[in-house]
Formats: structure tokens, C-alpha cells, sequence
């Protein structure tokens, strides 16, 4: 008889489960299976996030393969039923942390107060005409919007990323960036703003902000 | 019945409205704003646009090559899995 529970069984013996030195609800076979299908899909997105992290082709890549092992290690600690993207997302943020960040500890990010009062809203509607709002967003080419969350201070353009192209909540960006809610909200609030500012230069750099025009 | 909010207000929880972050009172408040605020509701529908801007203009699409080597990288780690775990 072999020292290791046969994985299958090891599922339906508590005994033999117990007995084994690593935790496994799951057998290699089942495990392997179910990561694959379960993961693979979101290879796109995560690749896109590592990117937003670390700028670099190469980088990124590296970073999505170290995250994918540790998340392949873990994935027992992965509870069925909750959200797989955000327990990723959260994977490759501690990834990251510890495999960039651990040496250059940066001061506090911020992003200036005095944006308080700017609203890009009151910029874009004073401008008249029959729909001023949608032609000037409409007028943003990808380059423009790529350029403009990438200038966004590290832990502002993760929040805004994650909330408004990923779609997380406040509770989840908290989870994933390891920070208290309160902190996600205000750097989702200031980087928005600091975001639109950007987007305002590029319209205004256009012509399309010149302020309301002769009939 | 709640106290009506003026556009100030209702502009100050506006993103927070659209991520689904106020509290039922705080949220029904930014809706009856909106009901009657011509105002408010093209701000909501421009920071609507905007964020829908951001969904669809920041794509990036993986590259064969890497998804390929990915692949290939997790299938191994499987494999090396089952190995070590085999008697």
C-alpha cells in the first residue's frame, strides 16, 4: 500500500484527506481540468491588467505566469461559487506587489485637491450645439484614452480601471488592492476627475472647446 | 418620503450612484433628482458615455505567440502536478 492517498479517494475519506500533507479537495486530474477551463478564459484580461501594471510586453507576460502558478497552487483556496475573476485579479496584485515592489517602496501617490470644482460636463456643455456631449467623446481616438489612464498616478489608474473597465465593486477593487474601501472610493473619485482633465486637453487641443460658437 | 436633493448633491454622488455604491435612501434621493433635473440626467448620461468610452477604447487583444506559450506553461504545470503526486 502506498503512503499517498489515492487523490480520488482522498476526497470522500475525511481520514485519508487529513492524513494528507497538502489539503485536497480536489484530485490533480479534476483540479487540472477545472483550472483550465475555468482560468484560460480570462487569460485576455488578465494579460491586459498585467500590462496596466507594468508597461512592458515582456513584463507582463512574466507577471501573468508567476500569477497563473500561484493561482494553480492555491486553487484550493479558491471557494466555488465566488467570484473567480476578483479572487484572480486579487492574485495578480499580490503577484505584482512582491515581484516589483518589494525593493522600491514609493512614497504615498497623490493626486492634486484643487480639482475639487472641475467638472468636464459644465466644459463640454457649455459649447452649443445640436449634441455637443457625444461629439466630443465620440472624437476620443483609442490612443487618446489608453494615453490618459496610463498618466494617471499607479494606484488611481488600477482603482478606475478595475471599476469602470472591469466592472468590479468597491468591496471587490477593495479586496483586490488590499486598501480600505474608503481609500478605493476616493482614489476612483480623483482619478475620474484627474482622467476627464486629461481628456479635456486632448479636446480642447482640437478645437472642439472653443467656447459657444456664432449661429 | 425623502427630502428632495438640489444638483449639487445629486452631482456629488453621481459616480457613486453609477457604480451601485449609495445606500437605498441616498440612492432613491438621486433618483427623484433625476426624474425632473434635465440637467443632472445629461451628466449621467455623459458620465455613462464616458465610462462606456473607457469599457470599449482600452482593449488589448493577447497576442497569438503569448497565449500560445501561456497555454503551453499552464498545461505543464499540471503535468508537473500529477507527476510529483504519483506514488
Amino acid at each position: 500500500m502506498s503512503e499517498m492517498p489515492n487523490t480520488s479517494a482522498a476526497g470522500a475519506d475525511p481520514e485519508a484527506a487529513a492524513a494528507s500533507p497538502v489539503r485536497r479537495e480536489l484530485g490533480d486530474a479534476e483540479r487540472r481540468a477545472r483550472f483550465e477551463a475555468e482560468v484560460l478564459p480570462h487569460l485576455d484580461r488578465l494579460y491586459s491588467a498585467a500590462l496596466r501594471y507594468t508597461h512592458d510586453a515582456t513584463d507582463a507576460e512574466d507577471l501573468v505566469q508567476e500569477s497563473v502558478a500561484k493561482a494553480y497552487r492555491s486553487f484550493h483556496q479558491y471557494r466555488e461559487g465566488t467570484n473567480l475573476k476578483a479572487w484572480l485579479y486579487r492574485v495578480l496584485h499580490t503577484t505584482y506587489i512582491s515581484m516589483y515592489r518589494k525593493a522600491q517602496r514609493r512614497p504615498q501617490e497623490s493626486l492634486q485637491d484643487e480639482i475639487d470644482d472641475y467638472s468636464f460636463y459644465d466644459e463640454v456643455s457649455r459649447v452649443t450645439g445640436t449634441s455637443p456631449e457625444r461629439e466630443v467623446l465620440d472624437s476620443f481616438t483609442a490612443d487618446e484614452v489608453k494615453e490618459a489612464l496610463a498618466a494617471l498616478p499607479d494606484t488611481f489608474r488600477q482603482a478606475v480601471y478595475l471599476a469602470d473597465v472591469e466592472g468590479f465593486s468597491y468591496r471587490e477593487i477593495a479586496e483586490i488592492m488590499d486598501t480600505p474601501v474608503g481609500t478605493v472610493m476616493s482614489r476612483l473619485h480623483r482619478g475620474r476627475k484627474s482622467l476627464q482633465q486629461a481628456l479635456h486637453t486632448y479636446a480642447s487641443e482640437r478645437g472642439l472647446l472653443t467656447g459657444p460658437r456664432e449661429a | 418620503m425623502t427630502p428632495p436633493i438640489g444638483c449639487g448633491e445629486a452631482v456629488r454622488r453621481l459616480w457613486e450612484f453609477l457604480d451601485g455604491g449609495l445606500d437605498a435612501a441616498d440612492h432613491l434621493q438621486v433618483e427623484q433628482h433625476l426624474a425632473w433635473c434635465l440637467r443632472c440626467c445629461g451628466e449621467v448620461a455623459f458620465a455613462r458615455e464616458l465610462r462606456g468610452l473607457l469599457r470599449t477604447r482600452t482593449g488589448i487583444t493577447l497576442p497569438d505567440d503569448v497565449r500560445n506559450r501561456m497555454e503551453h506553461f499552464i498545461d505543464e504545470l499540471g503535468e508537473e502536478t500529477e507527476e510529483r503526486s504519483r506514488p
